[in-house]
């Protein structure tokens, strides 16, 4: 009896592995077939049946899909850098403080701050665009603006448009503040016997005892903003102040069938967030296993 | 030099020079923040400070949220009532939701008898793409986040390997799925002949699998009922599996953040009463992981509804073959920058809100009691 148990839970656990190694076979394939392709030449890319391996490895099609958009890869990458990084970090300049405050300071109102910023997280985004779209153009003093609004168009196709609503992220501010509280409070008492100021404790203390939590905050914003198409397409019309998303979506529609271009564009889309995802992931598993999604 | 503050300050609260155990500071530090016993003045004073600066320091991000999260709530409100350009035009009050309501969801053809809107056919094509995706998408998750979390070799590879997906840009992903699936050249359609079967018009045919189902043995779509009915298309199908395969790293991460939290006492109390592998799954691993469960199909569900870019980047923003692939964000994404018709896009998407809100407002009254919490 004893021995068919083992048997069975033994085979059953062959079939899960063979499972798992299909699956994960399955999920590296568009990547290894867009990496193949993306080498090949346009005949050898319409062939039917498809080789697996390029002929010759051409790796001049880079080249070709780097400079051919008006506008070029380079500055796409440039604008998506510029959003990306920059709207991190004014993430992180913003939510920081706020998560401090509703962590560490009790005060009357630390509460319903909280439930304010949670319950923000229910508002579906696709009801904030368009009044959004409508506020950044009228934003006063902005892009030609006068006090009421009038006369310019405010943020419309700018870099500032395109980040600024989502400086306050309540998924930050909620996995910040999860990390933050995870922090003895007893650092704190004795921050403040030693009179230490607020500003001093969060930059010396909390920030870098809760580097994988704000680790994984910038991780999944930077990746939220580096992979973002709706607001960009809208907010901008100027072809320098794409980012690289709605460039690779133009670039499509100009290239059309070449699909060895497509593929060498794409590739290059994907490898930087993958080799930040690479670096970074000791810390960002350790951070999402610590936003305290326990049971 | 910050670290060794934090340090600094923590062998302090310790009391000692080494300082590498975090944990057993609790005691230790009472001890030492105990002597100073401030003032009732001096207290209510540091309590004011502490309000004052816990304020501003909510400020920033406060005042950005109610901007642009809580103002369009209301703004975009204000604006369905109005026939809205890219400058306001006419109040119309009610207008745009009579049309949602009488003629986009669904109206009656003087000739051809009861038909679904353009809204309608949105909700419809949404609702075949929750349930194709979501179960299929958590099941696997589970199933792998089980196996990760045993102690085996390259768990960290595995890992990478299915959250990499999430991570791509949809629309870079979205290129390559349409070349494998392409009519002509795509590798789909090679293995479809390889196998001995018919090649597939992939992303363009507009035909539903119900109805090619029917046409198999040999009987043709009722014309009487809408063809909207007749299940997705393959465009809406390659979408869905597009969105699994994208979308089960994120539940992967979900899910073995929930398993590392189950205490292994209780395995090992499962396994000397003899409990089997299958047993240990249903009866301590499923209980204990339904909070995740719960959390995934709400987040899941709420995404079904908002998923915008996959449905984008699949047709060119166009939503067809026939707009089988025409979600209700991208309907009024059309409304708005296609149409220019700003106000009734407004009036949609308060629709879709509130659609949402009784979505999660029913899966929270019956999911709600069937979740084991821990403590």
């Amino acid at each position: 009896m004893r021995s068919l148990d083992k048997l069975y839970s033994k085979s059953m656990w062959t079939l899960v592995i063979i499972l798992i190694i299909g699956l994960a076979l399955l999920s590296m394939f568009p990547f290894i077939w867009m990496f193949l392709n993306s080498l090949k030449s346009q005949a050898e890319i319409n062939l039917i049946p498809p080789h697996i391996l390029p002929e010759r490895w051409m790796f001049e099609n880079y080249i070709h899909a780097w400079f051919k958009p008006e506008a070029t890869f380079g500055r796409y990458f440039i604008n998506s850098t510029i959003v990306a990084g920059a709207g991190t970090l004014f993430m992180l300049a913003v939510c920081i403080p706020i998560s401090y405050a509703i962590s560490h300071f009790s005060f009357k109102g630390s509460k319903w701050i909280f439930f304010f910023v949670i319950s923000t997280m229910m508002i579906p985004s696709d009801i904030t665009i368009i009044p959004n779209f409508v506020t950044l153009r009228h934003f006063p003093f902005a892009g030609n603006n006068n006090w009421l609004g009038q006369g310019g168009q405010g943020f419309y196709d700018s870099y500032m448009g395109i980040m600024l609503p989502f400086f306050a992220s309540a998924f930050s501010i909620f996995l910040l503040r999860q990390a933050f509280l995870s922090v003895p409070k007893e650092y704190f008492e004795a921050s403040q016997v030693d009179g230490m100021t607020y500003f001093r404790y969060l930059c010396t203390v909390l920030v870098p005892l809760s580097a994988p939590s704000i680790v994984t905050a910038s991780l999944f914003s930077f990746i939220g903003k580096w992979n973002s198409v709706l607001w960009p397409l809208l907010i901008t019309s100027n072809e320098a102040l794409r980012p690289l998303q709605v460039g690779l979506l133009y670039f499509v529609s100009e290239e059309g069938h070449n699909y060895h271009h497509l593929m060498a564009a794409a590739t290059f889309t994907i490898v930087p967030i993958v080799v930040l995802y690479i670096f970074a992931q000791k810390w960002f598993h350790s951070g999402a296993v610590a936003t305290g999604l326990k049971g | 030099m910050v670290r060794t503050a934090a340090l600094k300050l923590k062998n302090r609260v310790l009391g000692t020079k080494s300082g590498n155990s975090t944990g057993a500071s609790i005691g230790t530090a009472a001890a030492v923040s105990a002597p100073v016993k401030p003032t009732y003045r001096k207290v209510s004073k540091l309590k004011q400070k502490e309000a004052r600066t816990g304020w501003m320091y909510a400020m920033p991000a406060l005042l950005l949220l109610i901007l642009f999260q809580l103002w369009p709530m209301l703004f975009g409100l204000w604006i369905s009532f109005w026939k809205w350009g890219f400058v306001p035009e006419k109040f119309i009050g009610l207008d745009n939701y009579a049309r949602i309501f009488l003629r986009e969801i669904f109206y009656i053809d003087p000739d051809r008898g009861f038909r679904i809107g353009e809204i309608g056919q949105s909700i419809i094509v949404t609702i075949y793409y929750a349930i194709g995706t979501i179960p299929v998408s958590i099941v696997l998750a589970f199933i792998i986040a089980y196996f990760l979390f045993q102690s085996i070799k390259g768990k960290a590879m595995l890992r990478t390997i299915f959250f990499l997906p999430f991570i791509t840009s949809q629309v870079a992903a979205a290129i390559v799925f349409k070349w494998i699936f392409h009519p002509n050249v795509g590798i789909a359609n090679s293995v479809m002949e390889s196998v001995g079967l018919k090649k597939q018009n992939w992303l363009v045919d507009p035909d539903p699998i119900f109805s090619k189902w029917l046409a198999l043995i040999g009987l043709k779509w009722p014309s009487w009922l809408p063809i909207e009915l007749g299940g997705p298309t393959y465009a809406l199908l390659i979408i869905m599996l597009f969105t699994v395969w994208g979308s089960v790293g994120f539940n992967i991460v979900i899910f073995l953040a929930g398993l590392s939290n189950i205490s292994k006492e209780l395995y090992e109390a499962a396994k000397i009463d003899g409990a089997r592998t299958t047993a240990l799954i249903r009866h301590v691993t499923l209980p204990l992981i339904s909070p995740m469960l719960f959390l995934l199909t709400i987040v899941s569900v709420i995404g079904s509804f908002e998923s915008f870019n996959a449905f984008y980047v699949f047709t060119n923003g166009e939503g067809g073959p026939r707009g089988s692939t025409m979600s209700l964000p991208l309907y009024i994404f059309r409304a708005f920058y296609t149409y220019g018709q700003v106000g009734y896009a407004a009036a949609v998407s308060m629709f879709l809100f509130v659609i949402l809100l009784a979505l999660t407002w029913v899966q929270y009254r019956f999911g709600e009691k069937r979740v084991h919490y821990q403590r």
